[in-house]
């Protein structure tokens, strides 16, 4: 899946600018930004459900707006306006049949029995952990190529999530199928995903690739003896604390030049610390104060 | 059983061939067993299954594991594979490394062979 110029405004409200992004085959891609940077609008507008003002998706080179059967590919379920409550999952299951031409009937049965669901009871009876765990049952059945989840994992009790996350993970690897997961919670993400796309300001500002950017990416405490922290380290580094004379830093692309320089100020404190997705998220995205270093 | 450590700067396919290769040893996983499924393993460890196919992969070319079509991943024997030189002699370089450091430390030889020595023990005790 291909994604161009991607505009988006909203009652004159720009919500996405110059959207641009490639999905291959197989990959589990993360999408994370701070609460109202346009996810759930990007994930809309990728499942056809706003139109753009400029841009263009494709899959195998078709448009999704030109050729609209090119969307039997893409699965999603709006977590907010979708139209499931009042229907039995009898008839839900028949509308996603319908929706999806190549969708796995003897799948979808298997895994509503193991996982104990009646067909008769409507969908809003369920719980928060059932629906969520319908939902991933619908996807995975689908055999949609490209799944767009919206906060799959949001509010869910420890064992419901691993249900979730165990069949998402399980039925991903075949048929090189390909994720696109929303999600606030970092530390779950980190395992899941082979990338991570950094939504700030209406735009895609990174693109990690989690693998090189743990081999490349460093996180470092230092102490200074002077209270100045000296500008190579202010200049390659993003910042994630600034207290008393500890400095907390994560370098995106650490070196050994860089080790060596910084060894020359000879600081009192030199310690790796272990870099999470979470910290690249702060350096990335955190509003600096008044005061520190940026 | 295998299991990842987040805070570790080591990545987690990594980790994972690592895990397989220390299961091996401590008899979890013997020759012959039949590993799980790249699609079973990530869902027991809750994990990207791209990671895990990496792993196994890595594993394959290091003739750790061997998998049969239509049958599955299985573990070889360690004496069946020859010794491959050249990791050998990266392991060699790493271990200077190492010595050069305990040197620093003050740490003695003695010191040095007995830490191996626990090591190995961990491991089941055989040495061969």
């Amino acid at each position: 899946m291909i994604v161009k110029q991607l505009t988006k405004t909203i009652d004159h409200r720009s919500v996405l600018k110059d959207i641009e992004f490639e999905l291959s085959k197989s990959e589990i891609v993360g999408l994370v930004g701070r609460n109202g940077s346009g996810k759930t609008t990007l994930l809309r507008v990728l499942a056809g459900q706003y139109l753009p003002e400029t841009g263009d998706i494709t899959i195998d080179q078709k448009s999704v707006f030109q050729h609209p059967i090119v969307k039997q590919e893409i699965f999603f379920i709006d977590e907010k306006e979708n139209f499931l409550r009042t229907y039995s999952l009898q008839k839900i299951a028949k509308f996603y049949q319908i929706a999806y031409p190549k969708f796995n009937q003897l799948l979808f049965s298997d895994l509503v029995k193991k996982h104990e669901f009646s067909l008769k009871q409507n969908y809003r009876q369920l719980s928060k952990g059932q629906q969520a765990l319908f939902q991933i049952i619908l996807a995975v059945s689908s055999n949609a190529r490209y799944l767009l989840l919206d906060e799959p994992f949001d509010g869910l009790d420890v064992i419901v999530k691993k249900e979730v996350i165990g069949l998402l993970m399980e039925h991903l690897g075949e048929h090189s199928r390909t994720a696109l997961i929303s999600s606030h919670n970092l530390p779950e993400l980190e395992n899941l995903v082979d990338r991570v796309l950094l939504l700030k300001d209406q735009s895609i500002i990174k693109d990690y690739r989690l693998e090189e950017m743990r081999e490349k990416a460093k996180k470092l405490q230092l102490v200074f003896k002077t209270k100045k922290v000296p500008s190579l380290v202010k200049e390659n580094s993003k910042m994630l604390d600034f207290q008393g004379r500890v400095v907390t830093v994560v370098f995106e692309h650490f070196s050994e030049e860089l080790e060596a320089a910084i060894k020359e100020f000879d600081p009192l404190v030199y310690e790796e610390l272990p870099l999470s997705l979470e910290d690249l998220f702060e350096a990335n995205l955190k509003q600096h104060r008044k005061g520190s270093l940026k | 059983m295998v299991h990842i450590d987040k805070n570790s700067s080591r990545a987690y396919y990594e980790q994972l061939v690592l895990g397989i290769k220390e299961d091996i040893l401590h008899g979890i996983l013997q020759p012959g067993d039949k590993i799980p499924s790249v699609r079973e393993m990530a869902k027991q460890l809750l994990m990207n299954p791209n990671t895990i196919s990496k792993a196994y992969k890595v594993l394959e070319t290091e003739k750790v594991l061997v998998t049969v079509k239509g049958k599955g991943t299985f573990v070889r024997a360690i004496e069946e594979t020859p010794r491959d030189e050249i990791r050998v002699q990266e392991l060699k370089n790493d271990l200077n490394e190492l010595v050069i450091e305990a040197r620093h430390l003050q740490i003695s030889q003695e010191e040095l062979v007995q830490w191996i020595k626990e090591a190995e023990k961990s491991l089941g005790g055989h040495s061969s």
